[in-house]
């Protein structure tokens, strides 16, 4: 994890690290197509996330309308089901993006 | 035992003062250490060696109970920190390494549809010495925090 020096870790946007002083620019990894705004963290500390993981897990139950065995019958928190409903949104939007020929700024070949 | 952060079951917490805890005496270095535990459920990284912390197990509040602590806090008028009480309460399901205090809950709501932790529990936060509103007023911000501001995803 500390192969790399504390002031590039920062201006990848490592979680782990304390935010960037002014003179180092933040520029996280972002690809596969993504448009949205400039990221702020790393997507590697993002992607492992607890949180994260949980809900990419809820949703491949969700997919399979399983929900409610993974939440073990509870009700399923607010926040676990916006937490789905985006998810969903960036599986969707990454699957076209992997559909769209290179030449068009997509990823397929 | 340590849950990672969770969105639906239960997770757990660690007071920010408590003895195990190795943090570093710069007041951004330590904030920043504590976010990451937070974050990641990773607090090995900031525990004395062999020291084991009091943990706090604690379950998300959402969906009817949270509009309940919500309605609580109007019907009561309850101020701020009254109102991490009673998140605080309405979230915690244990608590280890707290001696031989134990979380007792009683039953909660119009009809007492929800159970919540007792008083008594708190009263015995509360009674740590020099720390005791410290350590609910701090778990209760983070529960009722995460609670009404939802998911607040890093991007």
């Amino acid at each position: 994890m500390n192969a790399y020096a504390t002031p590039i870790r920062q201006g990848w946007g490592c979680g782990y690290e304390p935010p960037a002083p002014p003179n180092i620019p933040v520029m996280p990894w972002s690809g596969l197509g993504y448009k949205g705004p400039t990221p702020t963290a790393c997507p590697g500390f993002t992607t492992t996330l607890p949180e994260t993981i949980e809900i990419a897990r809820a949703w491949r139950w969700w997919s399979k309308s399983q929900l409610a065995s993974f939440v073990d019958g509870a009700p399923v928190s607010d926040a676990l089901k916006i937490g789905i409903e985006m998810f969903d949104g960036v599986i969707s939007e990454f699957e076209r993006w992997k559909m769209t020929p290179s030449s068009k700024g997509g990823g397929a070949e | 035992m340590i849950k990672p952060p969770s969105q639906q079951f239960e997770y757990t917490l660690i007071f920010s003062g408590d003895p195990s805890l190795n943090l570093p005496s710069d007041r951004a270095a330590r904030d920043k250490a504590l976010e990451v535990a937070r974050e990641t459920g990773q607090w090995s990284a900031i525990l004395h060696t062999g020291e084991v912390p009091t943990i706090f197990t604690v379950r998300p509040i959402s969906g009817a109970l949270l509009d309940w602590v919500i309605s609580e806090g109007r019907r009561r008028d309850l101020s701020e920190a009254e109102l991490h009480v009673l998140a605080l309460r309405a979230a915690l399901t244990k608590v280890e390494g707290f001696g031989d205090n134990r979380v007792g809950t009683e039953s909660a709501g119009h009809e007492g549809e929800f159970r919540v932790a007792t008083m008594k529990i708190v009263d015995a936060l509360y009674a740590i010495d020099g720390i005791g509103r410290a350590v609910v007023q701090e778990l209760g911000g983070i529960v009722w925090r995460r609670a009404i501001e939802g998911l607040r995803p890093k991007s």
